[in-house]
């Protein structure tokens, strides 16, 4: 693993991850191994099960306590100049994230642009290219605070997306879409995750079963499961509650995780 | 940069503070501007007036925009940003800025517009205007600086109070003490009235730049690997804002220097009827017909007494220490709205015996009586407004009995009562026909 951004590096490596916050007894992410190539990978998990503090360690935004975490190569924590040479190849929209009211959706675009070091010549072609991929072109001058829930969400994927990154961390990118906007973000994501590592974080098992190649199951801070969505498949067990196979493999892993937690300790 | 900077000035949240700050400038500017007169001084002195007032407000508005990203709760783009943390705070900063330097402009623009209509006399020192737009900059830029550090809405009073404490300071005399104790460079500040204040203004320069350094630091203060040698930083800045601040409240408050004497242009005014000359700083030339008829007409009334004159001179401050005893000084307020009235009244403490301190008060049956009524009357005031004098009708008669005579009769009165006018030695019956 290098300093920079490797282009033939894996999307993120961890191994034996552990984040803690401060005053909590317990880590938020506890000696987790994982490995995150091209395609989608789903992080699924019930609230606080680590998800959103495993994305944000991924994106920089958290730091690592121990074990060894490798993101395009680059090992975390780096020297801020390495940092922020990785920074542009990472896009990243939070679970809840803010936005400017008066911002266009251009503006916002093209200040998501500046930040990521995207030169000015080219901007313009990123721009178009992003607003093109969430069908936003025709709202480009509409100001966010006149979009709606599901449009609002498609402005913050084309700010993650709008400087062509190699790793995509989105935390909930599909809360508080409707039904049609669940299944064209599903087919937008298909699209990007077809030549770059996307992250998504998601409770929501239909989502995973739908988009994901690579799935991440995460209880108490630990990966309890990490696999294909068949492999997931094959833990199913039918007296588990849930109304899908999927979902029915989630909750055994789930029980069977706590279970062995509660026999060690 | 430059477009996310045109993109932070069309949103920045300066843009409705702004013209709330240019209004209030200017109309503090206007007020505290000299009444009647018009000169470069005035404005330099009032540009300087609401920049102190600004302070509290631009300190508190600074902190307050440069929270946007937490209050948006968009600091997830400034923390995964591809660029150096203070730079991707530039432009919004820049943009605050800008709409700062506008509301600045605004205010200079309206002081200098309403002197030009009153006629604006002198030359601007522009070291006076920059030093006021440095210290709303950097109350701005403190404001900025401490919202970055502190990360939290308690950066907007915390950025509020920094400028009120200094108020307070200097509002309870201690600013020179606590000056001369946190000013470093103590041993080598002198105030020398007649030279540039140099110091004043590199304390000013020192603010400045220990605030802009603050801003900078501050912006690294979230990086875990840059947190120490950024909190170092700001100290060292903030020692050198102290240090800059010390200089300035050292000076106490003196921004200008004592033009001098080559420096000065004068006017002289001409009285054809009594021959009478007045010479007195050009920018009280919109009041110079006010001055001459005012001057003339008591110049007529004491041409037959030993108090007799035809030349008289701005004294360029308001010691009256040396004064001969008689009309030759001329001492002007810019300040006031009523600038010939406050000549004749301190031209008449070098004249009475019994108005300066250490000297015998009014004598005679009607000692202070007489005085105010040889004031009201030299002034022109026609009534002695409310107050006891009004309701003495003893008073009241007097001034009535001098308005009422001729200009001969009142040369003579005078010249007969010169003695009395000098001593101050009045009794009623000098006031009756």
């Amino acid at each position: 693993m290098g300093r920079s951004p490797s282009e033939h590096a894996s999307g993120a490596v961890a191994h034996g991850l552990t984040i803690r916050y401060r005053r909590a007894a317990t880590a938020a992410v506890d000696d987790v191994t994982l490995r995150f190539d091209n395609g989608v990978n789903a992080l699924v998990g019930r609230n606080g099960a680590g998800k959103t503090t495993l994305l944000n360690a991924i994106v920089t935004m958290q730091r690592v306590h121990a074990g060894q975490l490798s993101v395009l190569g680059v090992n975390l924590p780096a020297t801020e100049r390495d940092r922020l040479q990785l920074m542009r190849q990472v896009g990243f929209l939070p679970q809840q994230f803010g936005y400017i009211p008066g911002f266009t959706v251009q503006e916002f675009l093209e200040y998501a642009a500046w930040l990521k070091r995207v030169p000015t010549t080219a901007r313009p072609e990123f721009i178009a290219d992003a607003l093109a991929l969430v069908d936003l072109t025709a709202h480009r001058r509409t100001k966010l605070g006149r979009l709606s829930g599901g449009m609002l969400r498609r402005a913050g994927i084309a700010s993650a997306v709008v400087h062509r990154p190699r790793l995509l961390a989105l935390d909930e990118p599909t809360a508080g879409l409707d039904p049609e906007q669940r299944i064209r973000f599903r087919d937008t994501l298909r699209g990007l995750a077809a030549d770059r590592c996307v992250v998504i974080s998601s409770h929501l098992i239909e989502d995973v079963k739908a988009i994901a190649d690579h799935v991440l199951v995460m209880e108490g801070g630990r990966a309890v499961f990490a696999g294909s969505v068949p492999e997931m498949l094959a833990e199913e067990d039918p007296k588990m509650p849930g109304d899908t196979p999927l979902e029915r493999a989630y909750t055994a892993l789930v029980q069977r995780a706590n279970q062995t937690r509660q026999a060690s300790a | 940069m430059k477009r996310p900077f045109l993109i932070e000035l069309r949103h920045s949240g300066f843009r409705y503070w702004a013209p709330i700050f240019a209004l209030a400038g200017a109309t503090i500017g206007w007020l505290n501007s000299f009444p009647r007169i018009a000169a470069w001084v005035s404005i330099e002195s009032s540009m300087l007036d609401v920049a102190y007032f600004l302070t509290p407000f631009l300190a508190g508005a600074g902190a307050w925009e440069g929270l946007r990203d937490e209050r948006r709760r968009v600091e997830y783009a400034r923390r995964t940003s591809a660029i150096p943390a203070p730079l991707s705070v530039l432009p919004r900063y820049l943009g605050g800025i800008a709409w700062v330097v506008a509301a600045w402009i605004c205010i200079a623009l309206v002081l200098v517009l309403r002197s030009m209509l009153i006629g604006l006399y002198g030359v601007p020192e522009p070291i006076l205007l920059l030093h006021s737009l440095a210290l709303v900059l950097s109350f701005t830029t403190i404001g900025f600086a401490l919202a970055e550090t502190i990360q939290h809405w308690s950066a907007i009073p915390v950025a509020t109070v920094l400028p009120l404490a200094l108020y307070g300071a200097t509002l309870a005399g201690r600013a020179g003490d606590v000056a001369t104790w946190i000013n470093i460079f103590r041993k080598y500040v002198a105030i020398d009235a007649s030279l540039p204040n140099a110091m004043f203004f590199g304390g000013a320069a020192l603010v400045s730049v220990g605030a802009a350094v603050v801003f900078a630091a501050a912006s690294f203060i979230r990086r875990r690997a840059y947190r120490s040698p950024a909190i170092l930083t700001m100290i060292v800045a903030g020692a050198v804002i102290v240090s800059g601040l010390g200089v300035m409240i050292g000076q106490q408050g003196r921004t200008s220097r004592e033009p001098a004497p080559a420096e000065l242009a004068f006017i002289t005014l001409n009285d054809a009827d009594t021959g009478l000359t007045i010479r007195v700083r050009e920018h009280y030339a919109p009041v110079a017909d006010e001055l001459t008829d005012t001057w003339s007409r008591i110049a007529d009334l004491f041409s037959e007494s030993d108090l007799a004159f035809d030349k008289l001179e701005q004294q360029l401050d308001s010691d009256h220490q040396g004064a001969p005893q008689g009309f030759a000084r001329l001492y002007l307020n810019p300040q006031s709205t009523e600038i010939a009235r406050f000549s004749v009244e301190g031209a008449l403490v070098d004249v009475m015996n019994c108005t300066q301190a250490g000297q015998d008060g009014p004598a005679g049956d009607f000692g202070l009586g007489g005085v105010v009524v040889m004031q009201a009357w030299l002034t022109g005031d026609t009534a002695l407004g409310v107050g006891a004098w009004s309701n003495d009708p003893r008073v009241v008669d007097a001034l009535d009995r001098l308005y009422s005579l001729d200009n001969a009769s009142a040369r003579a009165w005078v010249q007969a009562h010169t003695a009395n006018i000098r001593s101050c030695e009045w009794d009623a019956s000098d006031f009756q026909p």
